[in-house]
């Protein structure tokens, strides 16, 4: 074995052993710090001060077509034709990576325009219309109304009141365009002027942006948010668009920030709606991605049933369906966050239920709350979703399952593989041997691989879903042997036999809670948290969610009433 | 013809009266080439996982390099003189760095950067050698400045081997922004060849430009207005969105002078197929080049860490998943059936790999460019992949082609080694020393200076450029 490769797993014992240990000590968190906010009874203290600071962000993909869907109540969806946002941290709110682009500018005005056109072409009396153009400043040139119209306009667009100076600017770009030679001879000049305005507002950093000021930029100072800031990133992070009426109108009341009432009546309003929450926040925490990459590439000679495009696709569709429904029940009903893990119910429709071996719904077209009490089915970590995700194109791959129950549901990631692997078969492997036996002969093939693949419980997790092969399904036997599931973890002594076993531990282990705190935190504040201290704060926010019910809800309630959601800081330079 | 009715077909027409404010340079004026009178080209051709090095690396040196399994489409092709191998070269100083990412994502962040993964994702020196090139010519009349392309999707969440997706998987950064990846032939030709389309009257086509340039203008103050008002980190982002308005408005001015030296083609159709897929993403570059509508471009055969099926190019294998089969083991040295199996499958792709990269610089070489010469003569394009040895995820003895000479700049029609006796042994022999050895920001440095572009280093990696492969 090579110099380097000794090197390197031993780097990999030193940063399996750190991870857990890491996460799972509470011991540096007394101290000082800033009294905790809400509802906690004021008896904890933040453990460390609100680490890091948010990179501005602009707005991604689909907040800017849920946005102008708001903003202009249009059916398009410019940003489809947008070039594709970059994720940090493995979700597209980050600012520090997404992107801008010359190709990205290019795209913004072209949807810019169509939106504009769009507005000035709806009858006088359509309400949007007649709300953002509400005087005619385009027959003649009419200063008093264009200047309405711009602020109007820009004010909803902007999220907040519109600056002196900005609506000057704004106007005098009206003006510009409206008098230039090339316009002055068209039949209504003016017309170009409320384009261009209106374009203008379609197009700048506080519409585009999630643009929030700091006082002092260069001093590390927290400080709070302005009400519309705050409101523009509660709306975000629960919906994904920008605040509706009701809500702007408390931030300008102030009542958002100064009444508890109001602010709990208004998350409870913005989570009615649950699709972006899940559809965003849930398709991205759980890599719904690796599901549409394996569907390109399953093998059909292997599981027949998904031989043909619209088999697959609708399969994987259910699939997502499925964990996307369950995600919303989660936060719909309060019980504690951890029956992610344990839950005795799932959502099925006719084609899933068939692929699960479960009687199917009596709409076999609609996803259907259904009991799993009594099947081999418990919680997120027996759908399809997860099953099919992890999978090779011919088979399930037991330590990706492992792998990702470490990373996305502890947040306690396994470093990557090391190279060099030898191949899962080697020629000592008996022919149709199960996974278990397989895996068994690769430690025994490269002992020192063993140290993370061991000492994480990476392979016990993923052996506990040995029941279920490559695409979901329930299985007793592999290549014609029994399947066993019993293991026994890096502790020596806890023994687990199959999912429920191993979804009972895990959600005894204090790890989740603050890893779904961790993940909705990088998600709804676009917060990267590799470089600083935002584990440990997660996880005391995740303490304070367990005093108040421990639900998913609460959790929700404890990030949007924590200092880091309401503050913000400059940097030193 | 029937076409997307986009405003932009207007700019041909209004082109005699569009005046746009100047623009401020992106680099140092100084360090800028006068525009060549023939176009100087760039091709980035990137698959992934590496290859076999022991079938790949020809063991001499020289111009009658003898021909290796999995190089041989290269050396049986009538370019072969145009083309160079270059071996004992690295970037192992980037791809060994202790991060909690892996070997893949190691390598392709650097890859056309020299930039670690492990700076942040947004650090402003996280700048490519494709964009460093187009923004050097910018000025030089092609209207797309670059067009970045990929035959596989882009993951636009999770973890890409234990980093941002985007460092696995985009080629082409600009000061910490990753430029755009485009996944169908379509949507490139849509970035290349929508903004020729004749249509409105003049009279309109100058209203509607003012009308935008108007409004790019204002959003550039903006954008400006903000930038005192904020800390570090946020003013990069301002910037990034600034300069992103200016080469708008440069491609506009580009756009509106432009006279393409060809017949646009014809739309491509909407295929999903890997090998439809990656014949029309290489008649699109060739056709680009042809009609000078940009003059840098990336293209990515096969992603980072690519585990394509291969099953067409195989039948009867057993394995066929390129990721897979690229882990075939060296450790295993005992006769080892499945070893020697995935070992098979992995040379015989990555053999079709360089045959694509010879059919890429074959369709190069059969257009006639403007001063009588080839296109290919007046490009240099440059292939390799994010690691060397597949099985070993190593970073060094990379399997570097190139082709073109750049208009006389570079050398080609050798195989030209750093290291002395040629390296061709299997990388579990162990990370190799020598101060003969030379860095992929090397290279690039000698690349920028065919391209009169004279920065003193590149990257992390980058500090003297190779003579050896300078005329």
């Amino acid at each position: 074995m090579s110099r380097f490769s000794s090197w390197s797993c031993v780097l990999l014992l030193a940063s399996c052993a750190g991870g857990i240990g890491a996460e799972q000590d509470p011991g540096g968190m007394g101290g000082t710090g800033v009294p905790g906010m809400g509802g906690t009874g004021g008896t904890k203290v933040m453990p460390v001060a609100v680490p890091g600071r948010l990179t501005l962000r602009r707005l991604n993909k689909d907040e800017y077509n849920n946005t102008v869907r708001d903003l202009l109540k249009t059916a398009k969806q410019p940003a489809n034709a947008f070039p594709e946002d970059q994720a940090g941290d493995g979700f597209d709110t980050v600012g520090e990576a997404l992107s801008f682009s010359a190709d990205l500018v290019a795209a913004l005005e072209v949807a810019a325009s169509d939106l504009v056109d769009e507005l000035v072409a709806r009858p006088p009396t359509d309400p949007v219309r007649m709300g953002f153009l509400p005087c005619d400043a385009v027959s003649a040139r009419n200063d008093a109304c264009a200047r309405q119209i711009i602020t109007g306009f820009a004010q909803r667009a902007f999220r907040r009141p519109v600056q002196p100076d900005e609506a000057t600017r704004l106007f005098a770009l009206w003006n510009k365009v409206a008098a230039a030679p090339e316009v002055v001879t068209a039949p209504q000049p003016q017309s170009f002027g409320l384009k261009a305005a209106l374009m203008g507002v379609l197009m700048a950093p506080p519409f585009l942006f999630h643009l929030e000021m700091d006082p002092n930029p260069n001093t590390a100072a927290l400080h709070p948010l302005t009400a519309f800031e705050f409101a523009s990133r509660l709306s975000y992070f629960l919906n994904a668009t920008m605040p509706d009426p009701a809500l702007y109108a408390e931030a300008e009341s102030g009542a958002l920030l100064r009444d508890p009432m109001v602010l709990k009546k208004r998350v409870d309003a913005l989570l009615g709606n649950l699709k972006t929450l899940s559809g965003n926040f849930a398709t991205q925490w759980l890599n719904f991605d690796d599901i549409d990459e394996l569907n390109g590439i399953l093998d059909p000679r292997v599981f027949p049933m998904f031989a043909t495009a619209a088999n697959r696709n609708a399969i994987t569709a259910g699939m997502k369906s499925e964990t996307l429904s369950f995600f919303s029940s989660l936060v719909t009903e309060a019980k504690p966050v951890e029956t992610f893990l344990t839950a005795d119910y799932t959502f099925l429709n006719g084609r899933l239920a068939t692929l699960y071996g479960m009687s199917a719904p009596a709409n076999p077209n609609a996803m259907t709350r259904t009991p799993t009490t009594g099947t081999p089915r418990v919680g997120f970590l027996t759908q399809g979703s997860f099953l099919f995700g992890t999978s090779d194109p011919s088979r399930g791959n037991t330590v990706r399952r492992g792998a990702f129950v470490l990373s996305r549901m502890m947040c306690t990631p396994p470093p990557p593989p090391p190279a060099d692997v030898p191949p899962l078969e080697a020629a000592k492997v008996p022919k149709n041997a199960t996974a278990r036996q397989r895996l068994a002969v690769h430690e025994n093939t490269a002992p020192d691989c063993r140290a993370c693949h061991l000492i994480t419980d990476m392979d016990a997790y993923g052996l506990s879903f040995e029941n279920f092969d490559g695409v979901g399904a329930y299985r007793t036997m592999e290549n014609g042997s029994p399947i066993d599931t019993a293991v026994t973890l890096a502790d020596g002594k806890t023994m687990l036999n199959g999912p429920r076993d191993l979804t009972t531990y895990l959600a005894q282990d204090g790890r989740f809670a603050p890893c779904v705190t961790r993940n909705l935190l990088t998600y709804g504040l676009g917060w990267k948290f590799s470089a600083d201290e935002g584990p440990a704060y997660a996880t005391w926010l995740a303490s304070l969610a367990r005093d108040r019910g421990n639900s998913m809800r609460s959790i929700l309630d404890v990030i949007i009433e924590s200092e880091a959601f309401r503050t913000r800081r400059g940097e030193a330079p | 013809m029937t076409f997307d009715p986009s405003r932009r077909r207007f700019f041909r027409n209004a082109a005699a009266t569009i005046s746009l404010p100047f623009l401020p340079s992106l680099m140092p004026r100084s360090a800028w080439a006068a525009c060549p009178p023939t176009p100087r080209r760039f091709l980035a051709f990137s698959y992934g996982v590496g290859t076999y090095i022991p079938d790949f690396t020809p063991p001499t040196t020289g111009p009658n390099w003898p021909s290796t399994m999995i190089l041989d489409p290269i050396a049986k092709s009538p370019q072969r003189s145009k083309v160079l191998i270059l071996t004992g070269i690295d970037d192992r100083k980037l791809g060994t760095v202790p991060s909690p990412a892996g070997g893949h994502a190691h390598g392709a962040a650097p890859f056309l950067t020299q930039v670690p993964v492990t700076y942040a994702i947004n650090d402003t020196r996280r700048s490519s050698v494709d964009q460093i090139i187009a923004r050097s010519i910018a000025t030089c009349g092609p209207p797309v400045l670059s067009l970045s392309l990929s035959v596989e999707r882009i993951r636009t969440s999770g973890s890409c081997d234990g980093a941002d997706c985007a460092l696995s998987d985009s080629m082409s950064w600009w000061q910490g922004a990753a430029q755009p990846t485009y996944t169908t032939a379509q949507a490139a030709w849509d970035q290349l060849y929508k903004g020729f389309e004749p249509g409105a009257s003049k009279v309109d086509a100058e209203r509607r430009l003012k009308l935008r340039t108007s409004v790019l203008d204002h959003v550039a103050g903006e954008l400006g207005t903000l930038k005192p008002k904020m800390s570090k980190s946020d003013r990069d982002k301002v910037d990034s969105a600034l300069t992103s308005v200016r080469e708008y408005e440069q491609k506009l001015q580009n756009l509106s002078k432009a006279k393409l030296s060809c017949t646009i083609p014809a739309r491509p159709a909407s295929v999903t197929d890997q090998r439809m897929s990656t014949e029309l993403m290489m008649e699109l570059i060739k056709v680009a080049f042809q009609c000078d509508a940009t003059r840098v471009m990336t293209f990515r055969l096969t992603r980072t860490g690519s585990n394509l099926d291969y099953r067409w190019l195989l039948p009867g294998a057993q394995y066929t998943l390129s990721h897979d089969v690229s882990h075939h083991s060296f450790r295993a040295r005992s006769p080892d059936p499945v070893a020697a199996a995935k070992l098979d499958s992995f040379k015989k792709i990555s053999q079709w790999k360089m045959s694509q990269l010879a059919a890429m610089i074959g369709k190069l070489d059969s257009v006639t460019d403007s001063d009588g010469k080839t296109i290919l003569d007046n490009t240099v394009v440059y292939s390799s992949s994010e690691i060397a040895c597949g099985s070993r995820h190593s970073h060094w003895d990379l399997p570097v082609v190139m082709a073109g000479s750049l208009g006389g700049k570079l050398v080609t029609g050798q195989h030209i080694s750093f290291v002395n006796p040629v390296p061709v042994a299997s990388h579990m022999d162990g990370n190799p020393t020598g101060a003969t050895r030379r860095t992929i920001g090397d290279l690039f440095l000698s690349v920028l200076r065919g391209f009169g572009v004279t920065q003193p280093t590149f990257g992390d990696t980058g500090t003297r450029p190779i003579n050896e492969i300078m005329t």
